[in-house]
């Protein structure tokens, strides 16, 4: 087991690593996506101001809520004014009897759940009516199961790949040392006996490929939030929030390869010593 | 002993390569092997180290019955017989006295007796001053010395050679089998397979000739024997 094991299982760990960064990347704008949308209640107008806490009270105990904010007419068409200043002057006109409706604006934490929620909502004595971006809800959660979908199958495949690749390279290895194996099976060495030295070799060579995948990844991946930093914000123009930053996941990042590298490195050379113990 | 009794051996079904054969070998016994080429000589070494199946019989060897002997009990099977190959089967990176010792660090003795036993077998086959060789700075007859020295080393009940002077000069073999006979005085049972008839002829003792996976020939001969007759070899 040599250079070539160490080069193609830390190219393995690598595509697993850069997978997993996309797919946590895409997990955090599909988040974002899904934060913009919030729920809007309109309140009916007999709904006095004293009832508002008890309303907001009640909203708050349901499941699947994050916050709810009591969103007050004057406020409503204060921000119409200001987006749209060249009607000021007939808005201004509405503001001795607004026609807008009181509201509260209201932030789910499963956006897989939206219909449920909308429904309980609906059923409260002061609902007029609920505006919820419910298609968009459930495209989104669409989009998610499809990632997830996605992310497993390649994960898993990338791992399975880079077993077959292991084995198949610390296979020259233990061929070279086929005949010490032979005469090991001879001289009446048990298959554990035979095979303890691969093991610790694939997995010394395993943990070392992982810290290698680690220091590649950490300094590829900075680098590269380093150029997205430092010019046009690709995510400010998109509307979301930033990427992932690699301080968050380094420690995790780490484990991983560690033990991915280990159990692939061992798991390849004991594969592979297999064949040569028939004897 | 080595007990078999109506064995057969197949690689291909419906093609016997060992044809209902009966051997009886005591313990303490020197028995030559010979027979053609694709006779059954190298098959019968496989059914005796356990790397090849009876698939009809009985198979004795050492007290182990090998048609039953379960995966898991070979290793220690296989450390009450040792084995010398034509091809002697050195280790290139290991010296002389490592290529004996790890027998025994394969079954965990201890090294103070690793040090004692691997010292005396080294004596024994007369390499004492080569203990720190490499396998390619020895001769064929001293790397087949090395061979015997590491089948000797456990102190097999049972000592197999699988044409053991197949790849070394007649002076040697001769020496090689002169060893084989020491080693047999010493009490342990000797299985030596041949195609060298001169050597069976010069040292005389049990032959067996087999010819097609079945025993033609089995009865005892004398060292420098005129009644061997073309039918024994």
């Amino acid at each position: 087991m040599g250079i070539a094991t160490f080069c193609v299982l830390m190219v393995s760990l690598l595509l697993v690593g850069i997978s997993s960064l996309f797919v946590m990347n895409i997990e955090i704008l599909l988040g974002s996506i899904e934060n913009k949308n919030e729920i809007v209640l309109f309140l009916k107008d007999d709904v006095t101001e004293d009832k508002i806490p008890e309303a907001q009270e009640s909203i708050s105990m349901l499941p699947n809520i994050v916050y709810v904010k009591y969103y007050p007419k004057e406020t409503a068409l204060e921000n119409y004014i200001a987006q749209m200043k060249e009607y000021e002057e007939v808005f201004d006109s509405l503001k001795d009897d607004n026609p807008l409706p009181d509201a509260f604006n209201i932030k789910i934490e499963d956006t897989s759940k939206i219909t449920e929620t909308v429904d309980a909502l609906s059923e409260f004595s002061f609902t007029e009516k609920v505006k919820a971006p419910t298609e968009f809800a459930q495209i989104l959660t669409r989009l998610r199961k499809v990632v997830f979908v996605v992310s497993v199958s390649l994960l898993s495949a990338l791992i399975l790949v880079s077993l077959i690749m292991i084995s198949n390279s610390t296979r020259a290895s233990v061929y070279a040392r086929r005949r010490e194996i032979n005469i090991m099976k001879y001289v009446g060495a048990t298959n554990s006996f035979i095979r303890m030295p691969f093991f610790f070799e694939g997995l010394f060579t395993g943990f070392v490929s992982g810290l290698g995948a680690y220091a590649v990844t950490y300094y590829g991946y900075n680098a590269l939030m380093d150029i997205i930093a430092n010019n046009i914000s690709f995510w400010e123009i998109i509307g979301v929030s930033e990427p992932l930053p690699f301080s968050e996941v380094q420690f995790m990042m780490l484990g991983v390869y560690l033990c991915i590298g280990a159990v692939i490195g061992a798991l390849g050379s004991v594969i592979s010593t297999t064949k040569h113990l028939q004897v | 002993m080595v007990e078999l009794k109506n064995v057969c051996v197949a690689y291909n079904k419906g093609h016997n390569v060992i044809n209902g054969i009966n051997i009886h070998i005591d313990d303490g016994d020197f028995t030559f092997i010979v027979g053609a080429s694709g006779a059954g000589k190298s098959t019968l070494i496989k059914l005796l180290l356990k790397e090849v199946d009876a698939c009809d019989g009985t198979v004795m060897v050492n007290g182990y019955n090998l048609r039953t002997l379960k995966k898991n009990r070979v290793p220690k099977f296989r450390r009450t017989i040792g084995v010398v190959f034509q091809d002697f089967r050195l280790i290139p990176s290991m010296t002389v006295y490592e290529n004996i010792a790890f027998v025994l660090r394969v079954i965990n003795a201890p090294r103070s007796y690793i040090k004692k036993r691997v010292s005396y077998v080294i004596g024994l086959v007369g390499l004492q001053n080569k203990m720190k060789s490499y396998p390619n700075e020895l001769s064929g007859g001293e790397q087949q010395r090395v061979a015997l020295a590491r089948a000797l080393v456990n102190d097999p009940k049972l000592l197999i050679a699988d044409e053991p002077t197949g790849n070394v000069d007649p002076e040697l073999s001769q020496e090689i089998v002169g060893l084989l006979k020491a080693i047999n005085q010493c009490g342990t049972t000797v299985v030596m397979v041949t195609h060298e008839h001169e050597l069976v002829k010069h040292f005389g003792g049990r032959l067996i000739n087999i010819n097609q996976g079945t025993v033609i020939y089995d009865d005892v001969i004398d060292g420098e024997a005129e009644s061997l007759t073309d039918d024994s070899i």
